[in-house]
């Protein structure tokens, strides 16, 4: 990933002309709503990636980046609406300018032409997540679990993981019915075996015994083994020499015909019935909710649609719906997605079935049609050759439906036919042809087996290749159910191995945000199609997040699971991220942990930060969050956002003074004071006089904020010298005398006893001498704030609660053991 | 959160299709070859077809025959 240097906006959504000055650092944007902030988010997305998701995410079918992302005068001109980024990609340790105009959004100017950086650029597209806005985090938190499932798989790009799932179980279950069809032949092979050698079971002696009886007949040695490559007419004479007719053996012809007529007359078989008509029921069922496949089909497309659903209008259409009604109206339309995978595997299973009995009437009706073309006197075999033909389409028809699930018409057509009734015109011709095979005169001993030994040698050899083709196609199939199992079996270890480490990273951030809930977890489980998340709520159990926590925990939850599933996917290459106004939605009691968290869990992390709110800027500030920020102070169409710099407050206090306006100059520090009061009142763990209306004035604050401020100093100094830390002792003396010397200097001691030096009156001084109060407290605060420049945080008592245990900056560069015990 | 399709193969697949891969070298009803054969077409950007995953697992490719 990348760093951001500069930005560079022309004519795009609602800025003429911007550009801001990151450095690679995290930055801030802040301003009233509609002032611009989000369109710099938007441009930052169009820019690495040429989509906006606010134009093209869920429901925005109206809107498209091409027509919407040009500033509204330049909507016929696209060329001028263009962003320009130089940024910094650390892996490589070189910069990057990349370019993107509206006018061809799928191609981005990318300088230096280096591959590598090009690859990087390409990874960027690939997880347009880098951008997180207020609207997208309640997504990860209120969602329903299958919708979850499938957001959360994109975010970690596992789509593709169910993709090669769903092509590896359509092979495996197509090799199944190869195979099973394989198997279908054969058993018919050996029927036709056993039919012509007139035995109920296959059995080598019987097969030997049978062969040699009618070898004999032609003066031939016996057979005395049985392989694959045996042929029982070895040295016969060619067949049915003196036949009047080649090639039927009469015998034979009639023991096929009486199976025939026997299967003809036994009807439908038992099996076969109650797999037709349990098939019939279930094709009827999807036939008449006719939408219900379709609708199975777009299981995601609906059940995205039911979570849309939040006030009384369709949230596609906009047609009026009574909210609850219409969810119930989806829910009922909505088959679930294992509701339809269990029928269409049960409707597929009595296709097998059935097309197995067609294919066996068929093959006997054109084994008959074969012995009608054979007759002295041809017996017509157009008919039966009709009815085969009609039995193939049947076939035909009910494997289309197995193939596309949504060919129900036809397979319902088979099914309410009677495949098994012979049509009367073909039924006269089978009894013709009985009757002309009966006609025939009877063979000579020799002859008979002669046609016996042609006859079997054909259905031998073609049992054997059946035989040999559903082994293959077995062992085929054995192969594709371990290939889709292990590759099921490996695919779901890692998915629960993932999800259960960000999980774990999840409850941990949130931890560290919510520090009253130490006891605080999360599961993320992993259900066919769907991805359930459940949190604690104070050891009462584990819950959906919706369930009882408010609105600003849920919240916070998205966020920190935003960032669990961001630090997963993309470890050390997280370094880049927008969040557009997401801290707003934190509650107000957490926003400096979630600066915390930030900053330490994600020290090379690049963040732009969006707020509409200035204490929350002043927050980001404090805690060392961010140096540099920009104030969007108003909008109007034709000049875009108006944009002042968010300036460091000791510099905005010299140039009210440099004016000889001492009264601003007094106002600003007096606003800044209460600020950093409050701050560090609640870092430090004052002991301040309670007000029922916490309306907390500067006097109220500071005084006893110092006080603890020296009476923690002191508490460090107590416990280095318990501990033997000579060296900290020192520098912890050094410090509370250094900090007593300041505080002097700033007056605030005496505030309480003479109000001349009383804050209230800073406005009446001279230049002089309010520059003389603004500079003690500027060396006070620096005093006490960390002097890592890096950090620069103010410093902050662990726990919360109960004793103090440690004094320390986020960086950890203060860390006073206060600790005696 | 807009969708867009991905040019490479994301970290996770990755780890997905080294783990079943080294699965499918250490079966003794699968074919080393045919293991081989199957990596290459999982690890493309491409899902596989019915046909191609047919002549990976089954037999060896066209040119490899003497």
């Amino acid at each position: 990933m990348i760093r951001i240097r500069t930005i560079h906006i022309e004519e795009f959504r609602g800025i003429r002309d911007l550009a801001l000055d990151l450095d690679g650092e995290n930055f801030g944007i802040c301003g009233p709503n509609g002032t611009g902030k989000s369109g710099v988010v938007d441009a930052i997305e169009f820019c690495l990636t040429g989509n906006i998701t606010r134009l093209s995410g869920q429901g925005q079918g109206e809107l498209s980046v091409k027509s919407h992302a040009p500033h509204v005068d330049h909507r016929e001109n696209p060329e001028k609406a263009a962003v320009t980024i130089t940024a910094t990609v650390p892996s490589l340790g070189k910069k990057v300018r990349i370019t993107r105009s509206v006018k061809n959004p799928r191609t981005a100017t990318i300088e230096p032409a280096d591959p590598k950086i090009q690859t990087i650029i390409e990874e960027l597209q690939s997880h347009p997540e880098f951008a997180l806005s207020r609207r997208e985090i309640a997504k990860y938190i209120v969602t329903p679990p299958a919708q979850r499932s499938t957001d959360v798989q994109t975010l970690l790009r596992l789509d593709h993981i169910g993709d090669l799932r769903k092509v590896l179980v359509n092979y495996a279950n197509r090799c199944k019915r190869e195979a099973d069809e394989a198997k279908h032949v054969r058993t018919r092979a050996e029927s036709e075996l056993k039919t012509a050698l007139d035995v109920p079971t296959l059995d080598r002696e019987k097969v030997l015994e049978k062969t040699n009886t009618k070898r004999s007949v032609l003066g031939l040695p016996a057979l005395t083994e049985l392989t694959p490559q045996t042929s029982f007419k070895e040295g016969a004479p060619e067949e049915g020499k003196d036949a009047k007719k080649p090639g039927v053996a009469k015998d034979v012809a009639l023991a096929d015909l009486a199976a025939l007529s026997t299967a003809i007359h036994t009807g439908e078989p038992d099996d076969l019935k109650k797999h037709r008509e349990s098939a019939l029921a279930s094709l009827k069922k999807l036939k008449e909710d006719e939408k219900a496949l379709s609708l199975a089909r777009a299981h995601g497309f609906i059940t995205t649609g039911l979570g849309l659903v939040t006030k009384d209008a369709c949230p596609l259409c906009d047609k009026p719906w009574d909210a609850d009604e219409l969810r119930a109206h989806l829910k009922a339309k909505l088959l679930s997605a294992n509701e339809i995978g269990t029928l269409l595997e049960k409707l597929d299973k009595a296709c097998d079935a059935i097309i197995g009995g067609i294919q066996a009437r068929a093959e006997g009706i054109r084994k008959a049609a074969g012995y009608a073309a054979k007759l002295d006197r041809i017996v017509s075999h157009v008919e039966l050759d009709a009815y085969a033909k009609d039995l193939d389409d049947a076939i035909a028809a009910l494997k289309a439906f197995e193939d596309d699930h949504s060919q129900i018409e036809g397979a319902i057509a088979v099914l309410e036919a009677k495949w098994w009734e012979v049509p009367e015109d073909a039924q006269t011709r089978l009894d013709e042809t009985e009757k002309g095979i009966k006609a025939r005169p009877d063979s000579s001993a020799k002859d008979k087996a002669i046609e016996f030994l042609a006859v079997l040698q054909d259905r031998y050899e073609r049992l054997h290749a059946t035989n040999k083709t559903a082994g293959t196609m077995a062992a085929r199939y054995s192969t594709a159910q371990r290939v889709y199992d292990l590759y099921n079996t490996v695919s779901n270890k890692v998915l629960e191995d993932i999800y259960d480490a960000v999980a774990k990273e999840f409850a941990g951030f949130y931890k560290a945000i919510n520090d009253d809930e130490g006891k605080f977890i999360g599961e993320l489980k992993a259900e066919p199609a769907k991805l359930s998340f459940n949190v604690d709520f104070y050891g009462r159990g584990t819950f959906p997040p919706g369930a009882y926590h408010s609105e600003g925990h849920q919240d916070g939850m998205g966020l920190c699971l935003y960032l669990a599933l961001m630090k997963h996917t993309l470890g050390d290459k997280f370094t880049f991220a927008v969040l557009d106004d997401v801290l707003m939605s934190v509650d107000t009691g957490h926003r400096r942990e979630v600066c915390r968290l930030l900053k330490t869990e994600f020290p090379n992390t690049q963040f732009v930060l969006t707020t509409h709110d200035r204490v929350w800027l002043q927050y980001l500030k404090t805690e060392g969050l961010i140096r540099k920020s920009k104030f969007f102070g108003g909008w109007n169409i034709d000049t875009g956002p108006r944009i002042w710099d968010d300036k460091d407050i000791w510099t905005e206090i010299q140039e009210a003074l440099e004016m000889d306006d001492v009264p601003r100059a007094a106002a600003i520090l007096r606003r800044y004071l209460e600020y950093i009061s409050v701050v560090l009142a609640d870092n430090l763990r004052a002991q301040v006089e309670y007000r029922g209306d916490a309306s907390y004035d500067l006097g109220d604050l500071l005084p006893p904020t110092l006080n603890r401020w020296m009476d923690r100093l002191e508490k460090g100094i107590k416990s280095a010298k318990h501990w033997g830390h000579g060296d900290a002792q020192a520098e912890l003396e050094k410090k509370l005398a250094e900090a007593k010397t300041l505080i002097a200097k700033s007056n605030t001691e005496q505030w309480a006893i003479n109000k001349s030096v009383h804050f209230n009156k800073w406005e009446n001084f001279s230049k002089t001498e309010f520059k003389e109060v603004a500079d003690a407290f500027k060396a006070l605060l620096d005093h006490i704030r960390c002097q890592n420049a890096k950090c620069g945080g103010y410093p902050y008592i662990t726990p919360r609660k109960g004793a103090s245990e440690q004094l320390r900056c986020s960086c950890g560069d203060i860390n006073v053991n206060l600790k005696t015990k | 959160m807009a969708e867009y399709k991905s040019e490479s193969i994301s970290p996770t697949v990755t780890k997905v299709l080294d783990e079943y891969i080294s699965v499918l070298y250490a079966d003794e009803k699968i074919d080393n070859d045919a293991a081989d054969r199957l990596a290459a077409l999982l690890r493309n950007v491409k899902v596989p077809k019915f046909d191609d995953i047919d002549a990976a697992l089954l037999s060896p490719p066209k040119g490899d025959k003497p």
